[in-house]
C-alpha cells in the first residue's frame, strides 16, 4: 500500500460534542463495522465509558474508504475523551497523526476543552478541519458558531463544515475533506525505524498490546526491537491492524497505524509516549521528548477489609498496566492501616479508578479526601512535598507552606461574569483577563490555588450558567499560602485519614462542614460519638451522634433459632463494608459521601 | 427455677379463624382440612418417635399455632394420648395451650383441664376496643376479661397473657391502661411484645405503603419502660426481653429451652425442632404437609447440622436476650473457652458504657444494653 493513500487523523472536541457518534457514522459508511454489531459509541467499549456515556480512553481504529475519485483510502482514526482529566490522552493521540477532526456542538459553541484541544493540535502542527456537529438540534445557532471558530482559528467560512453524526448527514462529505485536506503520513519504510507508543492496554492473555504510529522504517513480526526509554530489548510476537478486533500482519510500515504485542509483561517497559525502534536498523533518537505525567490530586485508598491489601496491591498494579497516568505507594495509616496514597490526573480519574478496583478487582475500598501536593518550607531550609496531610510537621517547624495554583480558562456566555467573578473570589482566585470570543461570548482567565477546584469547583460553574459555561486548566507554579492543618477527632482520637489542609480563613468552615457531614453518615452507634475539628490543639468545631437507643427483636419466633442465627449472620456480613476508625463503626459510603460534601456554604 | 435440662416438645396447629394483619405465624383460615391434619400429625409423632429413638425425659408439651382452642376437646385429647403413648413425659410435665379468646367456651375449657392441660396462655393483646380492630383481632375485651375470669374458674393456676405495645396511634394513657388491666388479673405471666412489621403481612404492606406509620422509636422505648417499670413494680421478674413472670416459678419452661440449646421436636407444619446439635423445620403449608406424611415422609423444609462456632453463637446471642445472661462457668466447660477473654474489648466497651454488667458468674445485659440486644449480639458472632 502506497503512503499516499493513509490518512491518520484524530477527533478532538469538548466533551459531550459527539466525537464517538461521529466516529460510528464514518465506521458505518465504510462498512468498517456490520449494523448488526453498531452500537451508539461503539468505540466506547470499556464497561464504564458505556454506562456514563463518556469516552475515557482514546480508541483507535482502521477503516477502508472508497473516495469519490475511485481510489481506495486508509483511514486510521483515533477518538479521544473530552474531559479534562484525560487531555494527556489527546496529546498523545495527536502526536500520532496529520490531521484533527475539530468536532464543535452547534448548539453549545465553542467551549473549553474545545480551545485547549485546539491548541494542543496546532502545537503538534496538524492540519485542523473545524466541523460544526449536531446541526439538526433546534438550539443550534449555527452562523454564531462559525463566528467564534473563524475568530480562533482564523479559517474562512466556507472552511467549516456541518454534519449531524447522529442523523448521520454531511459524513460524506467530511470522508472527501479528510482525502484533500489532511496529508498523507511522510517517512521510509527503509530508514530506521521509529514508532511512537500512543496507547498501551495489559491482556491478561497476551501481555501489554501498544498502540503504535509507525514514523519511519518497517516492523516485521519476530523482530528484535527496543523500548528508548525503559531501553529493553523484546522480540515481535505479533503485528497487526486495528479494526474492531486485531488483524495480525507480517509487517507494519511507516506511515501506518496498529498494534504490536512483544511479550512485554509490564507497562513500564512500554511507556505511552515512547518510542519503538530496531536492535538492528536503530534510530538514534526517540521522536518525542519523553515527558512523565503529573498527577495533580493525591488520595488513600485502602481496603476495608485488611485482608485485601495485597489483592489492593495486584489490581492497582494491573490497573497502571492499563493506565501509566496513575501513581501509587504503599503507606500506613493508624486508622485505617495499610493502604496506597495514589495521585490522579483529577476527580474524575480517581472515581474511575475506584468504580474500576471494585467493579472488576471486587474489592471494597475507602478513598480519602483528595489533596494536592504541598511544598513546605521548614525553617532550617529544607523543603519537601507532600502528597498526604499528616505528613505536614508540626507547625513549630514550619516557616512557610506553598500550594500549587492553575491557569484556568473559564468559557462562558457574557451573561453569567458576574456570577463567575463571585466564584472566583469565593475560591480565592486571582482574575487574569478576559477576551470576547464573538459579541456575547467571553474567554476569562483566572489563577486558582488548584485546592479549590478538585472539589466541587465545576459542579458549582455548571450551575451558576446553567451548564454553559466550561473550564480548562493547566498547572501554573506554586505560591505561598496561609495554611493549616485541620484534625478530625472521633471520641477524642485524630483520625488521621480524615485530616486536611485548607486555608486558614476557610478552616472553620471546614471543620464544620466535616463534623456535619460526618454526623449525617455515621450510624448511631451503641455509643454516643463525639465529633470534633480541631487545628492543633484548638477545637474549632464539634457535634455529636447520639448513641443508638433501641434495636431489639420483640421475639424469637419460638423455637425458629435458625432465623436469627441467620438475620445476625447477614448482619455481620453487612459491618464487614464497614471500617472501624477507633471505636466507631463507618460506613464505606461516608468516605465517599465526604467527597460530593458541598464545600460552599 | 421452673427450668430444667430436660427435652420439650411443641404441636403446630395452623388454623385461625380470621388472620390478624400483624401475624406472620404460619396459620390458614380455611379449617376444612381440620381432622385430616390431626390424621397426619398423629403419623408425625409416630414417625418421629421411630425415627429419632427417644428415650428422653420430657418436660414440656407446647399446643401452639395458629389457634389451638379452635380444635375439639377429643382431637386435643388425641394429640396428648399419641403424645403420651410415644414420648415419656414427667409427672409434673408443663402443658400449654394457647387460646383465643375469642373461640373459647368455659365447658371446653374445664375439659382442658380434664385433659391434663396446666398452662394457658391467652391472646389478649390489648384493653382497648379500637386497638384490638386496629389489630383484626376476632374477640372483644369483654370476652378476654371472661376468658381469663373462666380460665381461673376452671383451676388454671398458671395463665399467661400476650399483650403488645407500639401500635400506630397507641397513646400512653392507652398503653397503661392495658398493662394495668392485665395485672388486675394477677396473671402468672406476660408477654409483652413491641409490634414489628413482618414481611409479607398486611402491616408490613401498610407501612411501606403509608397507610399506617410506625411508632416513633422515642415512644417504643418509653413504652417498653412502662411496662418494665409497672410489671417490675409490680413484683413481675423481667427474664427475658419480652416476657415476664410473677415469680421464676412461672418462667416459661418451654421458652427456656429456646434459649438454652435444650433439646426440643416440633410438630405440624412450620414447627421446628432442635435435636443432638441438628435444626431442622417442617414446611409451611397444611396440604403439603399432609401429602408428604400420607406417603409416610416427614415433611422437613431443612435440616442443618450446627457447627461449633454456631453452636457458641447461638449460645451467646439466646442467653444474652435472658436477663440471666450468659453464665460463664458453665460457657467455659461447654466449649472450653473463657467468655471474658475471647471478647476482652467487646464486654469491657460495654460494662464501662453501662450496656452490661458482670454479676455472680453471669455476663448480661442492662436495661439499657437490652434495648440495643440486636446491636450487642452482632460483637459477639463467632466465625
Ligand atoms: N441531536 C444530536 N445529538 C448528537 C449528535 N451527535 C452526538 N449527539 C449526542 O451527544 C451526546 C454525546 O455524544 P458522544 O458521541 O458520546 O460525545 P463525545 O464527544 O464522544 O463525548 P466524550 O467522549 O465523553 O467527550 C450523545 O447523547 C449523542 O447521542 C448530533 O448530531 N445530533
Ligand atoms: S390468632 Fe394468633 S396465630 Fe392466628 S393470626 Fe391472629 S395472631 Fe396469628
Ligand atoms: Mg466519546
Amino acid at each position: 500500500m502506497s503512503i499516499d493513500y493513509i490518512r491518520n487523523f484524530c477527533i478532538i472536541a469538548h466533551i459531550d460534542h459527539g466525537k464517538s457518534t461521529l466516529a460510528d457514522r464514518m465506521l458505518e459508511l465504510t462498512n468498517t463495522i456490520s449494523s448488526r454489531d453498531l452500537v451508539d459509541q461503539v468505540l466506547d467499549d470499556m464497561d464504564l465509558e458505556r454506562e456514563r456515556g463518556i469516552t475515557i480512553k482514546s480508541h483507535a481504529i482502521q477503516m477502508k474508504y472508497r473516495a469519490n475519485s475511485g481510489d481506495m483510502y486508509t483511514f486510521n482514526l483515533i477518538d479521544t475523551p473530552g474531559h479534562v482529566d484525560f487531555s494527556f490522552e489527546v496529546f498523545r493521540s495527536l502526536a500520532a497523526c496529520e490531521g484533527a477532526l475539530l468536532v464543535v456542538d452547534a448548539a453549545q459553541g465553542i467551549e473549553a476543552q474545545t480551545l485547549s484541544n485546539l491548541y494542543l493540535a496546532i502545537e503538534n502542527d496538524l492540519h485542523i478541519i473545524p466541523v460544526i456537529n449536531k446541526i439538526d438540534l433546534p438550539s443550534a445557532e449555527i452562523d454564531s458558531v462559525k463566528n467564534q471558530i473563524i475568530q480562533v482559528i482564523g479559517c474562512a467560512e466556507d472552511e467549516i463544515y456541518l454534519v449531524s453524526a447522529k442523523k448521520g448527514r454531511g459524513i460524506k462529505n467530511i470522508m472527501e475533506v479528510i482525502v484533500e485536506q489532511i496529508p498523507p503520513p511522510t517517512g521510509l519504510a527503509d530508514n530506521p525505524a521509529q514508532a511512537l507508543i500512543f496507547d498501551s492496554v495489559f491482556d491478561p492473555y497476551r501481555g501489554v498490546i501498544t498502540y503504535i504510529r509507525i514514523f519511519e522504517g518497517k516492523f516485521n513480526k519476530n523482530d528484535a526491537i527496543k523500548f528508548f526509554q525503559s531501553s529493553k530489548q523484546f522480540e515481535v510476537d505479533e503485528i497487526g491492524i486495528l479494526k474492531l478486533k486485531r488483524h495480525p500482519v507480517d509487517s507494519l510500515q511507516a506511515g501506518e497505524v496498529g498494534y504490536l504485542i512483544s511479550g512485554a509483561k509490564d507497562v513500564h517497559e512500554t511507556k505511552v509516549g515512547d518510542t519503538i525502534t530496531l536492535v538492528k536498523n536503530t534510530a538514534d533518537k526517540p521522536l518525542l521528548k519523553y515527558k512523565e505525567i503529573h498527577p495533580m490530586v493525591f488520595s488513600g485508598i485502602y481496603p476495608i477489609n485488611s485482608d485485601d491489601f495485597e489483592h489492593l496491591r495486584e489490581s492497582l498494579d494491573k490497573l497502571y498496566l492499563n493506565d501509566s497516568s496513575l501513581v501509587f505507594e504503599p503507606e500506613t495509616s493508624q486508622a485505617l492501616g495499610f493502604g496506597f496514597r495514589c495521585g490522579f490526573l483529577g476527580l474524575l480519574h480517581m472515581e474511575i479508578i475506584q468504580e474500576r478496583l471494585e467493579r472488576e478487582y471486587k474489592i471494597s475500598i475507602i478513598n480519602t479526601l483528595p489533596n494536592v501536593v504541598y511544598r513546605v518550607h521548614l525553617n532550617n531550609g529544607d523543603i519537601f512535598e507532600i502528597d498526604n496531610p499528616t505528613k505536614l510537621p508540626p507547625p513549630g517547624k514550619i516557616n512557610y507552606i506553598e500550594e500549587p495554583y492553575i491557569n484556568a480558562q473559564i468559557i462562558t456566555p457574557a451573561d453569567y461574569i458576574g456570577n463567575i467573578m463571585k466564584l472566583s473570589r469565593d475560591r480565592r482566585g486571582v482574575f487574569v483577563n478576559t477576551q470576547y470570543l464573538d459579541t456575547s461570548r467571553v474567554d476569562m482567565n483566572f489563577k486558582f490555588p488548584l485546592s479549590e477546584v478538585i472539589f466541587d469547583f465545576f459542579d458549582k460553574l455548571k450551575s451558576l450558567s446553567r451548564g454553559y459555561a466550561s473550564l480548562d486548566y493547566e498547572m501554573d507554579e506554586y505560591q505561598r499560602s496561609n495554611l493549616v492543618k485541620i484534625d478530625i477527632l472521633i471520641n477524642g482520637e485524630i483520625i488521621d485519614a480524615l485530616s486536611i489542609i485548607a486555608h486558614k480563613d476557610k478552616a472553620y468552615e471546614w471543620g464544620n462542614r466535616l463534623c456535619r457531614k460526618l454526623k449525617e453518615l455515621i450510624p448511631r452507634q451503641m455509643f454516643e460519638v463525639a465529633l470534633q475539628a480541631a487545628i492543633g490543639s484548638k477545637v474549632i468545631a464539634r457535634t455529636n451522634v447520639k448513641a443508638l437507643r433501641k434495636n431489639v427483636t420483640a421475639k424469637c419466633y419460638g423455637g425458629d433459632i435458625t432465623r436469627k442465627r441467620k438475620l445476625l449472620e447477614k448482619q455481620k456480613e453487612g459491618k464487614k463494608r464497614m471500617k472501624k476508625l477507633g471505636s466507631v463503626e463507618i460506613p464505606q459510603e461516608a468516605f465517599l459521601a465526604l467527597l460530593s460534601m458541598d464545600t460552599d456554604n | 427455677m421452673n427450668i430444667s435440662r430436660k427435652s420439650g416438645l411443641y404441636i403446630h396447629i395452623p388454623f385461625c379463624r380470621s388472620k390478624c394483619g400483624y401475624c406472620d405465624f404460619y396459620s390458614i383460615e380455611d379449617t376444612s382440612l381440620t381432622s385430616t391434619f390431626i390424621n397426619v400429625l398423629l403419623t408425625e409423632i409416630e414417625l418421629t418417635a421411630s425415627q429419632v429413638k427417644v428415650k428422653n425425659q420430657f418436660d414440656t408439651l407446647y399446643i401452639g399455632g395458629g389457634t389451638p382452642s379452635l380444635l375439639s376437646t377429643n382431637q386435643i385429647n388425641d394429640i396428648i394420648n399419641t403424645i403420651s403413648k410415644y414420648f415419656n413425659l414427667d409427672n409434673d410435665c408443663e402443658i400449654t395451650i394457647e387460646v383465643n379468646p375469642g373461640t373459647l367456651d368455659p365447658t371446653q375449657l374445664k375439659q382442658l383441664s380434664d385433659l391434663g392441660i396446666n398452662r394457658i396462655s391467652i391472646g389478649v393483646q390489648s384493653f382497648i376496643e379500637d386497638e384490638l380492630q386496629l389489630l383484626d383481632r376476632i374477640h372483644t375485651t369483654d370476652e378476654s376479661i371472661n376468658a381469663i375470669a373462666d380460665c381461673r374458674q376452671v383451676g388454671f393456676n398458671n395463665i399467661n397473657l400476650d399483650l403488645i405495645f407500639a401500635l400506630p396511634n397507641q397513646t400512653t394513657d392507652n398503653w397503661n391502661y392495658t398493662l394495668k388491666k392485665a395485672l388486675s388479673f394477677l396473671p402468672e405471666h406476660l408477654s409483652v411484645y413491641n409490634l414489628t412489621y413482618e414481611k409479607e403481612t398486611p402491616f408490613y404492606k401498610n407501612l411501606m405503603e403509608g397507610r399506617i406509620h410506625r411508632l416513633d422509636e422515642e415512644k417504643e422505648i418509653e413504652y417498653f419502660s412502662i411496662a418494665h417499670s409497672l410489671l417490675t413494680d409490680s413484683g413481675y421478674k423481667h427474664y427475658e426481653v419480652s416476657n415476664y413472670a410473677r415469680s421464676e416459678f412461672y418462667y416459661s419452661r418451654q421458652n427456656y429451652k429456646y434459649w438454652q440449646h435444650v433439646p426440643y421436636l416440633g410438630f405440624g407444619p412450620s414447627a421446628h425442632s432442635f435435636w443432638e446439635n441438628s435444626r431442622w423445620a417442617n414446611i409451611r403449608s397444611v396440604s403439603g404437609y399432609i401429602s408428604k406424611l400420607r406417603q409416610k415422609e416427614l415433611p422437613r423444609s431443612f435440616k442443618e447440622k450446627l457447627k461449633t462456632h454456631q453452636l457458641i453463637s447461638e449460645h451467646i446471642f439466646l442467653a444474652l436476650r435472658t436477663y440471666q445472661g450468659v453464665f460463664l462457668i458453665d460457657f467455659e466447660r461447654h466449649f472450653g473457652i473463657n467468655f471474658l477473654k475471647k471478647f476482652v474489648r467487646e464486654t469491657q466497651e460495654l460494662i464501662d458504657n453501662k450496656l452490661a454488667i458482670i454479676h455472680d458468674d453471669f455476663f448480661k445485659l442492662t436495661e439499657k444494653g437490652m434495648l440495643i440486644c440486636d446491636e450487642i449480639l452482632l460483637k459477639f458472632t463467632v466465625e
